[in-house]
Parts: C-alpha cells; sequence; structure tokens
C-alpha cells in the first residue's frame, strides 16, 4: 500500500512538474491573484489525486486539468459574492517581481472584458493559452465549428474595439 | 486594419507566468495528507463536555470513544483493563515517555500525522494530584495551586486557577493512566465485546481498541489534527502475569495505512520524583488567567468591544487595531498570545477581505479565513481561530497567526 501511495505521488509531482506553470498561467489570467490562481491549480491538482487511484489512467491529463481549472475560475468568479470585502480593500496587493504579470493580465482583461464570456473563454484559450481549436473543442466539450465561430466573432469584436 | 494575425500577438502574453517554487511541494504534502479512503461510518453527535479535572476529560473520553468499530469478542477484555487501572491507581506515581507526531511549540492536543515523533515526558504524582508534562518547546504544570503552561523559548506563558486540563485539551486522556483504562473498561462494557480485539503471547496480552474520528467535519478543516479528530486504533500491552500495563499505542488511518501517531515507551511504576519537576521556569511573561487576573483585565480593558459582535467583526476589529497597534484592544483579543511576538509579526498588518465563519471537528470555536497585508507589503492568507466560550463571551484568537 505504501509503495502504491508513493508511486501515485512521483506520477503526481511529475505532472505537476510538466503542466503547473501552464495551468498557473490559465488560473492567473481568469483570476489576476498569484495566491488565487496558486489555491486553484492546488485544488485541482488535488481533485485529480483524490480522484483517480492511477493518474496514468486518466484521457489526456492535459485537457482534464485545463477544464478542471477553467470550472474552478468560473466558481470562484461565483463565491466572490460570497466573500465579504471590506469598504477599505487594498487594490495594490501585487509584490513587485509580479507586476509585470499583472499588467499583462491588466492589458488583456480591459481588451476582452466586454466580449461575451464564451468568446472570452475561446479567445484565451486559443491566444494565450496557446491551444488548437480541436484541444478547445474536446476541452469545452463544443463541436469544433462553435469553437471556430465563437473564436471568429471574438477577434471581430476586438478588431472594432481597436479600430 | 488590424488582422486576425495583429490580434492574436496582441492578446499573447509577452512575459512568462511562472508558479512559485513552493507550490510544488504545497501540492505534494497536501496529497500526501489525504486520505485516500474515507469509509461511510455513523458519526456521533457529541456535546462539548464542560471537563473540570483530568478524570472528567476520561469520562468524555469514554463517551467520544464509544463508537461503531470492527466487531470483534472481547475476551473479558474490561476485566484487563480494570485490573490495569487498579495497579496504577495504587501507586503512588508513574512516569512516562511519549512520542508524539506533533511540534514541539504547539499546544499538546495537536497532531499532525506526517511530522515526526516529538518526545513529551509526562509526570503524575497521584498522591499529591500534581503532574507535568514536558515536549522541549512547551511545558504545563499542575503544582497544587496553579495550572501552568508556558513556552520556554518565548519565555511567554499563562497561569490558571487550580487544576485546569483545558490548557492540555485531549493530551488530559494521555496524563490520567488510570482513567483511561478505566475509559476503555467503559467501552469494553458498553459496547458488549463489539470492539476490541485480544492476542496473547506467552508473556503479553495486547487488546486492540478501534473507533472512529469524532466532531463535525462539515468542513474538514480539522480532520486529522487531534487524536480524537482521527480514527484511532489504540494498542495497550498488559503483562499477562501481573496484568500492569506495558505499553500503548495510537495510529491513525491516512492514505489507507495505519500511521502511529503516539507510543508510549518507558512507562515506569512509582518512581522517585523531584519537588522540582512541578517547578515552572523562571523570566516567563505570564498571563494572569486566574479569577483574580482576569477580574483586573475586565476592569481595565475594553473587553466589551470584543462581545456581542460576530466572529467576522471580532476579526474586523483585531486588524483594525494591528493596523495602528492599539495595545488595549489587543490584550483583549490577542490576550493568549505573546503581545511582543505578535508585535514582531503583525504591527501595521491590514485586513484586505475575509469569508464567513466557519466551525470544524470538535474545536469550540470557529475558524474565519481571511486575507491580510503585511506591513511590509506582502499580502498573507490566514485561518484565523477563535472562539468565545468564557464567562463574558468575549472574542479570543486561539490560533491561526
Amino acid at each position: 500500500m505504501i509503495h502504491k501511495t508513493q508511486q501515485r505521488l512521483d506520477e503526481l509531482e511529475s505532472v505537476i512538474v510538466r503542466e503547473q506553470d501552464m495551468l498557473f498561467r490559465f488560473a492567473y489570467m481568469r483570476v489576476g491573484s498569484r495566491e488565487d490562481a496558486e489555491d486553484i491549480v492546488q485544488d485541482v491538482f488535488l481533485k485529480l489525486f483524490r480522484s483517480s487511484e492511477n493518474l496514468k489512467s486518466v484521457r489526456n491529463v492535459k485537457h482534464y486539468l485545463i477544464r478542471s481549472i477553467s470550472n474552478a475560475c468560473r466558481d470562484f468568479h461565483r463565491r466572490r459574492q460570497d466573500i465579504l470585502p471590506l469598504e477599505k480593500a487594498d487594490k495594490e496587493s501585487v509584490q513587485d517581481d509580479d507586476l509585470k504579470m499583472h499588467e499583462e493580465y491588466l492589458r488583456i482583461t480591459a481588451l476582452a472584458r466586454t466580449l461575451p464570456q464564451e468568446q472570452r473563454e475561446v479567445l484565451y484559450m486559443k491566444c494565450i493559452d496557446g491551444l488548437k481549436f480541436r484541444e478547445i473543442s474536446d476541452i469545452l466539450d463544443i463541436p469544433e465549428a462553435t469553437v471556430k465561430s465563437r473564436y471568429r466573432y471574438a477577434i471581430q469584436a476586438i478588431q472594432k474595439q481597436l479600430n | 486594419m488590424k488582422t486576425t494575425d495583429n490580434i492574436e500577438k496582441i492578446l499573447t502574453p509577452q512575459c512568462e507566468f511562472k508558479a512559485s517554487s513552493s507550490l510544488k511541494d504545497r501540492i505534494l504534502e497536501a496529497a500526501a495528507q489525504e486520505e485516500i479512503t474515507t469509509p461511510a461510518r455513523p458519526r456521533l453527535v457529541i456535546m462539548k463536555y464542560l471537563a473540570t479535572s483530568v478524570a472528567a476529560a476520561i469520562a468524555l473520553l469514554a463517551v467520544l470513544f464509544i463508537g461503531k468499530s470492527s466487531v470483534q469478542p472481547t475476551y473479558a477484555a474490561e476485566k484487563i483493563f480494570a485490573d490495569a487501572a487498579e495497579i496504577l491507581n495504587n501507586i503512588n506515581s508513574y512516569t512516562a515517555i511519549l512520542k508524539v507526531r506533533t511540534d514541539p511549540q504547539e499546544n499538546f492536543s495537536y497532531i499532525n500525522p506526517w511530522g515526526r515523533f516529538v518526545e513529551h515526558t509526562v509526570t503524575v504524582q497521584q498522591s499529591t494530584g500534581h503532574w507535568s508534562i514536558d515536549k522541549g518547546g512547551r511545558k504545563a504544570v499542575y503544582d497544587g495551586t496553579y495550572t501552568w503552561q508556558w513556552l520556554p523559548e518565548s519565555q511567554f506563558g499563562w497561569k490558571y486557577d487550580n487544576e485546569n486540563i483545558y490548557v492540555i485539551d485531549d493530551f488530559a486522556l494521555l496524563l490520567d493512566l488510570p482513567s483511561l483504562m478505566v475509559a476503555e473498561e467503559n467501552i469494553a462494557l458498553a459496547s458488549n465485546g463489539a470492539c476490541i480485539t485480544k492476542t496473547e503471547s506467552d508473556e503479553v496480552i495486547t487488546l486492540v481498541v478501534t473507533s472512529p474520528a469524532q466532531g463535525d467535519f462539515t468542513n474538514e478543516y480539522s480532520r486529522n489534527t487531534s487524536i480524537l479528530e482521527s480514527d484511532t486504533i489504540r494498542e495497550y500491552e498488559f503483562s499477562k502475569e501481573g496484568g500492569e500495563l506495558l505499553s500503548l499505542k495510537i495510529s491513525t488511518k491516512i492514505l489507507g495505512v495505519n500511521r502511529v501517531i503516539v507510543e508510549m515507551t518507558d512507562l515506569k511504576y512509582a518512581p522517585g520524583i523531584k519537588p522540582s519537576t512541578f517547578a515552572v521556569d523562571e523570566d516567563i511573561e505570564w498571563i494572569d488567567n486566574t479569577e483574580l487576573g482576569m477580574k483586573v483585565a475586565y476592569e481595565t480593558l475594553p473587553f466589551d468591544q470584543f462581545t456581542g459582535i460576530t466572529a467576522e467583526e471580532a476579526v474586523v476589529r483585531m486588524f483594525d487595531a494591528t493596523s495602528v497597534w492599539d495595545e488595549d484592544f489587543l490584550k483583549v483579543v490577542l490576550r493568549n498570545m505573546s503581545l511582543r511576538q505578535m508585535e514582531k509579526i503583525y504591527k501595521g498588518c491590514r485586513l484586505l477581505e475575509y469569508e464567513p465563519s466557519f466551525k470544524s471537528g470538535l474545536y469550540n470555536g470557529v475558524f474565519v479565513k481571511c486575507k491580510v497585508k503585511m506591513a511590509d507589503g506582502r499580502t498573507k492568507k490566514l485561518v484565523v481561530a477563535l472562539r468565545n466560550d468564557n464567562p463574558t463571551m468575549t472574542w479570543t484568537a486561539d490560533g491561526g497567526l
């Protein structure tokens, strides 16, 4: 049993090493805070660890993780309504090391903020996360043609905004 | 007109996004602590028991440990426990070394199944009622007049009237071995032979008692953080010839394996005990929690500011006070902490946000998750433990800082 547990932890470690930065970027670009993004990434890895006796048996771990992170980010925004922000909540709580990253988050968020959520998600997955249409279709469980049309509408809306 | 390619380029982040170097270790540590097998089981509804003596705490143990467990015959296990209790009761004193997976400075009740063993020296003088526990980073003594608990390194401690077992929480279970034996005897009797197994060798009888974690785990935060809040397997060895207790071992089931969290290695019957065993260290800053000390505190400090409000409001007021370091306020809400130590860390700290309080396990207070900004600009997430189960129902921070 101990051997099996260690084996699972080793498998988990190799998945973390391979995917953590990509997943962190995915979450950060949707929640805008290092701590919250890392909490989400941690929760998703633990969910994966909990739900599967053998990580190798999970079909396409990367897609599984992205789908889970995407759902977790949506939950995060829903949950934010339950959190009680103080009136004097400090908005400038970004560490110096993260300033560049946060500027990118703010810049891209400002460009995409007017898009409908489903278009924005496709746009982010393609431009920020570097996924192919086929992969986005698999992750979101929608036809590839729908992915492409949402992407096209999103690009047109940004074009209009920039021009 | 911007082309699609140009738009894609604009939307591509122009810097690297790197997760913290500690993230991987944090995840792996949390994964290792995950309990994969969480068997469905009935949970006892318990009422927090206001014990006033070690014996009363053991009575609580008796109530709590009577759970549904593996069904095995006891073979008169109750008599073995009763005989061992009588032997222990008839000696003037005993000492024991207990190895517990915990942190040397943490509360005595705290366990960490993945932590290293910390040696605890337990001394009980039954003829006088005095006792002491020493785990290096934290000590507690009852000297017949007061109960003292202190952190030698921080030179900070608390003083209580009479014998106060709250200070050691469910470690009291391991301090009063005669009562522990009586409690297990009662379990053997009450469960009608349903939760104890027995094995024998030429010289030793081994009894194994199993019971599930106790408490409300709607929120899992407290699971496996104390003996009672863990699924436990308690293994006792007795001399076949004399009937005396020889050893005890407590395990908890984590990741599908039994992990030993407490092990008694050296139980001595009727040893000579030096009076200095029950002496407290010098140069300790004592928080006076005696009746007299509390009376003085109520008269001079703004206790009313932390009564009649919610736990969340108490957290807001606490961090309002840390931001300007209002000592009068902090002497109330941080009463059970070293203000000088807290000042080094939290002076200038401000609250950014907080979540609704929640309860977990057997803890008599609540937990409030919050995010704070330290004086140096770093943000920090905390889970502050607060309780107001005192005569004036004043909120005090109890941990998580």
